[in-house]
């Protein structure tokens, strides 16, 4: 599989609140072509509105987000998600549609792909995370490992020139979380631009070009995985990193 | 599971057949919508009462009428042009009726036949109910309202009149073996029945000051006397005496007359040419003699004294002698009939006559059937149409949406089915006449889908709202939008979980699609409760109304088997070798 062209992603002062709830409160965001982030920070430290915010499935109140250098805020929302994919903690997979069919929904519809041709890209697709075999079942039957490679096959069937991963291995369990990693850490290498949102250290630090720790809706250290791992400059980050690691 | 359903309806089926095909030897029918022939004629009641004479003056029978040459079919303000569509009943032998081929017959309606005949129109008879038959005239729906409809002040204000064709006696029914033995020994307290809105009503309540029992028809009153439940029923005297059997456990006590309050078609007021059409054609069939051959032969009792049919200028119609002919009967007749039945051969004959499922059941499948299924689908498909439109709306962020959902909703589920039937049937009607051709079928599939409607709405909106969150948020990341995203991932997926929802739905309806009979249908269009009502008014006998039950059940019991086993099947989930295609349930 080929990744697009990369693309940079940016995100400047973003800011979002859901009524009184203020959730982010002036992020920064600077995600270089072909590179990876990890974001990481305690729970409700705002981490995954900020993965929703950049692709607006929510519209930051204020802030920009720059794709490739150029704002996408007047762009439409669903053509900018179209070039961005996505893989949710809970996978998400459409229960009532077959692998298959997960997989090659977005190229049908979205890329008016004719069904063989979409067929080959999704057997392709699925031959990659290694489960052309269940092509034609439903998801239901799979185990969470499984399902979330179809969900990554899906996001990657609509070529999107950057990756967000929500905390993908929070939801499975141990011993599928490596070979979920290993899929994310091999599309990283292939050149891919990624925003990865997670709990898992040894990842992050393994896995990431830079790594995000937010906490109450900020961006409160930014730095290379030994910046962040070795020589935390906050308080806060260290006490995150002690109880953590 | 699917062979048990097979089999479940396999085994209807072969009861319904079988029904049909077991020999069970036709006896006579006594046809009581065939007219008796004048060898059956009374002579006028010896024991009228004097209660309900009127004042005597008649100040609406008109002097003369216009020259039948004078009128012109093409400006008599008909709904269809050249047909005269009159509104009738089938629960009243042998004034109206509906006989044993399904046709609109009886005294009034073979009279109006021959009437129109004479003017130069068609007539098409189309069943309703009599509480709404004047109202229906009134509102243009049917240009004639042809029912033995006495007239009275208080119709006046509603309707326009005809001269007189008939006249009517009141008969005082009563179980055998009741205390009762005439219109002076009703007291309060008693249970009086009569049928809703008619003369006998009013001549309960304003003359007798006593407060009846009401019932929509003749039919289901006289069962109430038969099983004891009302004490008495005045009955308009051909009813009476076309209803009580011998061997009944009911006879007539006494009987009354009006001589002002004639019987006569109704028309609506204000469509004077046709109101005098009628009456030059009343006039040209008394003066040709085709009235007194209809009226010897269909309902023969010897007219009252000082009054006759048509106009005042109409000649007096030749009649035999009826009273002559009903004494040499009275001679010859033996002086008791047979015997009254035991309470459980009158069940028995009333649940479980074989010749009459023989009857009802192929005009069940004819016509019933395929008219219940029409009904109920055309209602399901405007129902899930309307409905996922409220379900949408009823979701969406913009209360522009959602209130008019809301409202919608709480009136459609608010209100019970036959109102909803009724006041669109009969509301709306008139309004969109000429769209519908003055058809109710059109309009009972509306009324049924919108109120469907309203519930499926609700159905879908709950399925649809507990369809996990995350399948909007993973279809929109994929690049959908929000039409897109509810078609292709939430609205399938909530769908599919309301299936056993949406199937009692459906049988719901099936079974409310049997009130579209208050709107009036014709012949063809009679769906199976209709069908078996008819027959059941025209025998008197519950057997055809248990025929269309069965038939009912036929369709629901194994519809409700399917949603029991479609909602364990979702339950429990299945295998992914048995898998449904998603696609082709939704």
């Amino acid at each position: 599989m080929t990744t697009p062209q990369a693309v940079s992603l940016a995100a400047k002062d973003i800011h979002l609140a859901f009524d009184a709830n203020t959730v982010l409160r002036g992020v920064d965001l600077d995600v270089p072509a072909g590179t990876t982030t990890a974001v990481i920070g305690p729970s409700g430290s705002g981490k995954s509105t900020l993965l929703r915010t950049l692709n607006r499935l929510y519209e930051p109140d204020r802030g920009d987000i720059l794709l490739d250098g150029r704002s996408v805020l007047q762009d439409n929302p669903d053509q900018l998600r179209q070039r961005i994919g996505m893989v949710f903690q809970h996978f998400n997979l459409f229960p009532h549609r077959t692998v298959l069919e997960n997989v090659t929904l977005g190229p049908r519809k979205l890329k008016r792909l004719d069904t063989a041709a979409a067929r080959e890209l999704g057997l392709k697709l699925l031959d990659r995370v290694g489960l052309k075999h269940k092509a034609d079942v439903r998801p239901a039957t799979l185990s969470g490992g499984q399902q979330q490679r179809v969900a990554i096959a899906r996001a990657l069937a609509m070529n999107p020139q950057v990756m967000f991963f929500d905390e993908a291995t929070s939801a499975l369990d141990p011993e599928l979380v490596k070979g979920i990693l290993a899929l994310i850490s091999e599309l990283g290498a292939d050149g891919m631009t990624m925003v990865v949102v997670t709990h898992e250290m040894g990842f992050a630090r393994s896995a990431a070009d830079s790594v995000v720790f937010m906490d109450g809706g900020r961006v409160i250290e930014t730095g290379t995985p030994e910046q962040i791992f070795e020589s935390a400059e906050t308080q806060r980050l260290r006490q995150f990193l002690a109880q953590v690691v | 599971m699917t062979s048990f359903l097979r089999a479940t309806v396999a085994i209807l089926v072969a009861l319904l057949v079988g029904a049909l095909c077991v020999g069970v030897p036709a006896r006579a029918t006594t046809d009581q919508c065939a007219p008796p022939g004048e060898q059956s004629a009374s002579a006028l009641p010896t024991n009228l009462a004097t209660a309900a004479q009127g004042d005597g003056t008649d100040k609406y029978t008109t002097p003369g009428t216009q020259p039948l040459s004078t009128v012109r079919p093409d400006a008599l303000g008909l709904g269809t042009p050249g047909v005269l569509t009159v509104g009738t009943l089938s629960d009243a032998p042998p004034s109206i009726c509906i006989n044993s081929s399904g046709q609109f017959t009886g005294f009034d309606n073979e009279l109006l036949r021959a009437i129109a005949e004479k003017i130069g129109l068609r007539v098409n008879f189309v069943g309703t109910d009599f509480a709404g038959l004047l109202a229906q005239v009134a509102s243009r729906r049917f240009d004639v309202g042809s029912s033995s409809i006495t007239t009275t002040d208080a119709r006046r204000r509603t309707v326009g009149f005809t001269n007189g064709y008939d006249f009517g006696y009141f008969s005082l029914v009563v179980p055998t073996g009741s205390a009762i033995n005439g219109f002076g020994a009703l007291k309060p307290g008693q249970r009086i029945g009569v049928v809703q809105g008619t003369v006998q009503e009013a001549y309960v309540v304003d003359t007798l000051h006593l407060e009846p029992v009401k019932f929509p028809d003749y039919a289901t009153v006289y069962a109430n006397i038969k099983t004891r439940q009302i004490d008495a029923w005045v009955a308009p005297s051909q009813q009476a005496s076309g209803t009580v059997q011998p061997g009944d456990p009911a006879r007539i006590v006494e009987n009354t007359f009006s001589l002002d309050n004639f019987v006569a078609y109704a028309v609506a007021k204000e469509n004077k040419p046709l109101i005098d059409a009628l009456n030059a054609g009343l006039d040209a069939v008394i003066a040709d003699g085709t009235w007194a051959r209809l009226y010897a032969n269909w309902v023969p009792r010897a007219l009252p004294p000082g009054w006759k049919p048509g106009s005042k200028a109409a000649p007096v119609p030749q009649l035999p002698d009826f009273n002559a002919i009903a004494a040499s009967h009275a001679t010859a007749a033996p002086s008791a009939g047979p015997g009254p039945k035991s309470t459980l051969s009158q069940l028995k004959d009333a649940f479980l006559d074989w010749r009459l499922y023989r009857q009802a059941i192929p005009d069940l499948f004819k016509t019933g059937l395929p008219n219940t299924l029409i009904l109920t689908i055309s209602a399901s498909v405007i129902g899930l149409i309307i409905g996922m439109a409220l379900a949408i709306a009823g979701i969406s962020r913009s209360r522009w949406l959602r209130w008019p959902a809301r409202v919608y909703t709480d009136i459609f589920r608010g209100l019970p089915e036959v109102v909803i039937i009724l006041v669109i049937g009969l509301g709306i009607g008139p309004v969109v006449g000429s769209l519908t051709g003055n058809n109710p079928y059109p309009l009972g599939i509306a009324a049924l889908g919108l109120m469907a409607g309203a519930y499926i709405g609700e159905i879908l909106r709950s399925g649809i709202q507990s369809v996990d969150a995350g399948q909007l948020e993973a279809s929109r990341a994929l690049g959908f939008g929000y039409p897109a995203s509810m078609r292709l991932v939430v609205v399938p997926q909530g769908v599919r979980r309301v299936l056993p929802a949406l199937m009692n739905q459906f049988i719901s309806l099936l079974k409310a699609s049997s009130l579209v009979y208050f709107l009036g249908l014709i012949a063809s269009q009679r769906e199976l409760f209709q069908v078996g009502r008819d027959l059941n008014a025209q025998t008197g006998n519950l057997s055809p109304l248990v025929a269309s039950g069965l038939f009912y059940l036929a369709l629901t019991v194994p519809l409700t088997h399917l949603v029991n086993y479609i909602d364990r099947r979702l339950s429990k989930g299945k295998p992914a070798a048995a898998e449904i295609p998603t696609q082709e349930i939704i």
